[in-house]
């Protein structure tokens, strides 16, 4: 179970939701990203934040050290970077070069005003070995448009050079390495000697910004080793902006090293291609036009002839990256069951859809029921007047008052009543040939272990909720199996020994299972799957998701018996089988952040909790952070301690401006260990419904009309 | 079973063509007017320019009247793209054209009130004072609001505080054909913001050719009848 510590911080994390003032005031001009991929002026940290939502990619190289930095900027106030570092010559684990993975934490305490600075406290390698563990305090003052001013007092290795006594009396910081790493390091916080910094930048042109600075870190180990030369506590260097979001940095550090820094930003909130440019929608037909259309009088039609107004409906769907699964066409209401692979915002979706019924529908039908569906599982229902719509078009308003006049509401005891289902649809195969990139980030001994290849991918719809899936991939090139010798502990192999699976040159079915998904009753959602559950696994999965229509809290219980799969990725087991179970909190904050809670047992045996903590954005772009503890301790969870990491999701719709539901996402953690590990079964529900839920629906419905 | 088939026959027609307008009027099927009209007037995709195109000379009278459906050559000045745009819907006053590259912008009385796949789209908006404006030939002080869609599914709104002053009358060619009409500048300010727009209406009403503001990120757009 979590400790007191680990709750502390997640409470810490958690209350980056809290809103705060505007940041306008601190981007007199914007944070310089210094060596480490932080705000601050060269190698020192400054005040200054990143824009609320940036990400930033830093990579700065001297001497023998390399640093490479993931920095988000979590809220107005706080941001978290992930760095990993490699120095040469520093011999560990075998290999020539330490290679370390860090955590910062910042939090901006107080805004610039006319008189006072901006505050920002700091943990620098807040978690891990503490190799690179430092804390501090800066200011920030500008002075003009073009001139702001860095100045703080800094812990651990910005405590390095020229300190003195600890101004809090917490002398005694403990210096050696971590045994396992991956702690959080609470007992040198702010501890040891500190000593003070400071630095200066000028803006001198709109693209080129001098700085200098004083440096409180003294290297202590690295020129101890003879990895760098420290000559001087003063550094200088110049940054020069590429484009808005690329910048080059070139310095001079320390009297002797030359170091340069690159850095890429990327704000979600406001990507290249703005609001996206697909294609225009379809205008909205108005009823009156309709009626010129030469529908029968009769109210309801006999179902052979709305078959056949499905099967010519069916292209016109697909023109607008939509699929029509059924229609049921009544006295005044049509029901459309639709599915959407085009649409990364649901919104859209819903308003394509309607927009197209306008075209189909006589001018009898006043309202339009429009229910997605996620194979046949029916997810939510808007319900739209006709009237309505057509009034919204043009408004003014761009059809946000409309939201408060549909019917948003769960669906699942409507049925399908007389409605006719799409032909072509069950019994339906669909394939494709991929390749594809198994990755394994900033390892200990090998910062990529890649395997590439091609994926065979296959579906059968059998029925409405039921289908067969499957994948068989084919490696062609990697380094996968090269991850040196398995580390085990007291702990069962489920996850260490991954880099056999990898060393697999055969054709390896990487999935194939009957999944089924279904309605077990209003707000309740089920999925039972049995098969090859994931490359490592199979067995049998089996899920059940409350989740209201307009709820922002959703409940989930998991079961799966499974069986740990051969090494060649055919049809045998191995002699290792187990239990896992989880109950699931899910809850959706203002402003996109996103909790969950996941309590159970693990494929290792071992019972705990994993919380998780996202910031979505509406466009599709996710960044958070995950942490499990379970009942393994430190020493069985081996190297980490415990089980962490980040994770991106980036939609490619917001890359190319094209409509599609297609997304990169990836996680890095720290180490992949037995301890934590869950099931990679895919299509768990919550992600599958929650899309065409509030508030997502509600928060997007800009883009009805879009 | 006579009454489906039609039924049947009318959306076929729509689903070969992407879409229908319904029944009758000015509307045609999305994909075949961009498809016989636009896409033949300019080479080239959504971003590519096409420098060597002339709005005087490159097209003439022949492929004026070859053309099945009133059309618009459109001049994006901030990216340098020509592009065509086809009628195809029309309906309460508003009238929907597209270009063979899916964006589609909306108009009324010959005014842009709506843009769909610029980026940074004008979303909607209130241009009912420059259209009273423009009916009375010019006038005084007026407000027009503009609405755009943000990355995040998000309004930006706008208000201008809008003048309609009414100029000479000037003469140019469009596709080889010699027009004159009246120009009418319209100056619109906010904060930190300043707008110039050019209307150019013959004595029938009818706007022959324009410079509209789309917004923050489209910036101006040319707009050039060439027929309807």
């Amino acid at each position: 179970m979590m400790t007191g510590k680990t709750t502390g911080i997640l409470v810490l994390a958690l209350g980056a939701m809290i809103p705060s003032v505007t940041l306008a005031e601190q981007l007199r001009f914007p944070a310089t990203l210094n060596t480490s991929g932080v705000p601050g002026v060269i190698e020192m940290p400054s005040s200054a934040s990143l824009e609320d939502g940036q990400l930033s990619v830093t990579t700065a190289h001297f001497g023998n050290i390399s640093r490479n930095t993931l920095t988000f900027q979590i809220s107005d106030r706080m941001s978290g970077s992930f760095r990993y570092s490699a120095t040469r010559d520093w011999p560990n684990n075998g290999v020539n070069t330490y290679y370390d993975r860090s955590f910062d934490l910042r939090y901006r305490l107080l805004d610039e005003t006319n008189w006072r600075p901006s505050l920002t406290i700091g943990l620098q390698d807040f978690v891990g070995t503490g190799l690179n563990s430092a804390e501090y305090l800066v200011a920030s003052k500008h002075f003009g448009d073009r001139v702001r001013v860095s100045g703080g007092i800094g812990w651990g290795r910005l405590g390095s050079y020229n300190s003195f006594s600890n101004p809090l009396g917490l002398d005694d910081r403990p210096t050696d390495f971590e045994p396992t790493g991956g702690t959080f390091n609470f007992d040198r916080w702010f501890h040891g000697p500190a000593a003070f910094f400071g630095g200066v930048e000028w803006q001198a042109t709109d693209r080129l910004r001098l700085m200098a600075e004083y440096s409180s870190d003294g290297y202590i180990e690295e020129v101890g080793r003879g990895l760098i030369e420290r000559k001087s506590p003063l550094n200088f260097g110049a940054s020069y902006q590429i484009r808005p979001s690329i910048d080059l940095g070139l310095f001079y550090l320390y009297g002797s090293e030359a170091a340069v820094r690159f850095n890429v930003l990327l704000n979600p909130k406001n990507p290249a291609l703005g609001s996206g440019n697909e294609g225009a929608p379809l205008p909205v037909n108005p009823a009156a036009r309709a009626a010129a259309m030469s529908w029968p009088a009769q109210q309801s039609l006999p179902s052979e002839v709305t078959g056949q107004i499905v099967e010519a409906a069916k292209p016109v769907f697909e023109a607008s990256e939509l699929e029509l699964e059924a229609l049921h066409i009544g006295d005044r209401t049509a029901t459309v069951r639709f599915r959407n692979p085009g649409y990364m915002v649901e919104s859209q979706a819903f308003g394509r859809v309607a927009r197209i019924m306008t075209h189909l529908m006589p001018q009898r039908i006043t309202t339009f029921r429009l229910i997605p569906v996620d194979q046949g599982m029916e997810l939510s229902a808007l319900e739209i007047n006709r009237a309505d719509l057509e009034a919204a078009e043009h408004a003014p308003d761009g059809g946000e008052s409309l939201y408060s006049r549909v019917n948003f509401y769960d669906p699942a005891a409507t049925g399908l009543e007389d409605g006719v289902i799409a032909e072509g649809l069950y019994p339906r195969l669909n394939w494709g040939i991929t390749p594809y990139v198994n990755a394994v980030l900033f390892g200990l001994e090998n910062p990529l272990l890649a395997d590439v290849g091609l994926r065979l991918s296959g579906s059968v719809d059998i029925a409405p909720g039921l289908s067969l899936n499957g994948s068989v991939t084919q490696l062609v090139i990697g380094n996968g199996d090269d991850e040196g010798d398995i580390e085990t502990t007291s702990l069962p192999v489920v996850r260490t020994d991954r880099s056999l699976y990898a060393a697999n040159n055969s054709p390896a079915i990487e999935r194939l299972t009957l999944d089924y998904v279904f309605r077990p009753g209003r707000n309740l959602y089920g999925r039972f799957s049995a098969g090859y559950l994931e490359s490592m696994f199979g067995g049998v999965s089996t899920e059940l998701l409350w989740k209201p229509v307009g709820s922002r809290l959703a409940f989930g219980a998991e079961i799966n018996h499974v069986m740990k799969r051969d090494y060649d990725q055919q049809f045998g087991f191995q002699d290792y089988d187990t239990t896992t179970a989880f109950l699931s909190g899910y809850y959706r904050f203002d402003n996109g952040y996103h909790a969950q809670l996941d309590v159970g047992r693990y494929l290792a045996g071992d019972i705990g909790a994993t919380l998780s903590l996202d910031r979505e954005f509406a466009n599709g772009w996710r960044v958070g952070a995950f942490v499990t503890r379970t009942d393994a301790s430190y020493e069985e969870f081996g190297d980490g301690s415990f089980d962490k990491g980040i994770r991106v999701t980036i939609p490619l719709g917001a890359l190319t401006g094209q409509a599609t539901r297609d997304t990169s996402a990836f996680a890095l953690r720290p180490f992949n260990r037995d301890g934590g590990a869950r099931l990679n079964v895919q299509g768990r529900l919550y992600e599958r419904v929650r899309e065409y839920h509030n508030p997502e629906v509600a928060e997007s419905w800009g883009r009805f009309l879009r | 079973m006579k009454k489906s088939i039609q039924i049947l026959g009318a959306l076929v027609i729509m689903a070969v063509g992407g879409c229908s307008g319904g029944g009758g009027g000015s509307d045609r099927g999305l994909l075949p007017a961009i498809a016989e009209n636009a896409s033949n007037m300019f080479s080239g995709g959504r971003a590519e320019k096409v420098n060597e195109f002339n709005i005087e000379q490159t097209f003439g009278p022949e492929q004026i009247a070859a053309m099945s459906a009133p059309t618009l050559a459109g001049h994006l000045l901030t990216r340098d793209v020509w592009s065509g745009m086809t009628l195809a819907f029309s309906a309460r006053g508003y009238d929907t054209y597209h270009t063979s590259e899916g964006i589609g912008l909306s108009f009324r009385s010959d005014v842009v009130v709506s843009t769909r796949g610029i980026g940074g789209d004008l979303f909607a908006s209130d241009m009912s004072g420059t259209i009273r404006a423009l009916a009375a030939g010019g006038g005084g002080q007026y407000q027009k609001s503009m609405r755009f869609l943000t990355p995040l599914s998000g309004f930006r709104d706008v208000s201008l505080t809008c003048r309609m002053r009414r100029d000479n009358v000037e003469r140019f060619v469009i596709a080889q054909r010699s027009f004159s009409a009246r120009r009418y500048t319209e100056t619109c300010t906010s904060e930190g913001l300043s707008v110039e727009n050019h209307y150019f209406r013959n004595d029938a009403g009818k706007i022959l050719r324009s410079r509209q503001w789309l917004g923050p990120e489209g910036g101006y757009i040319e707009l050039f009848r060439l027929k309807g």
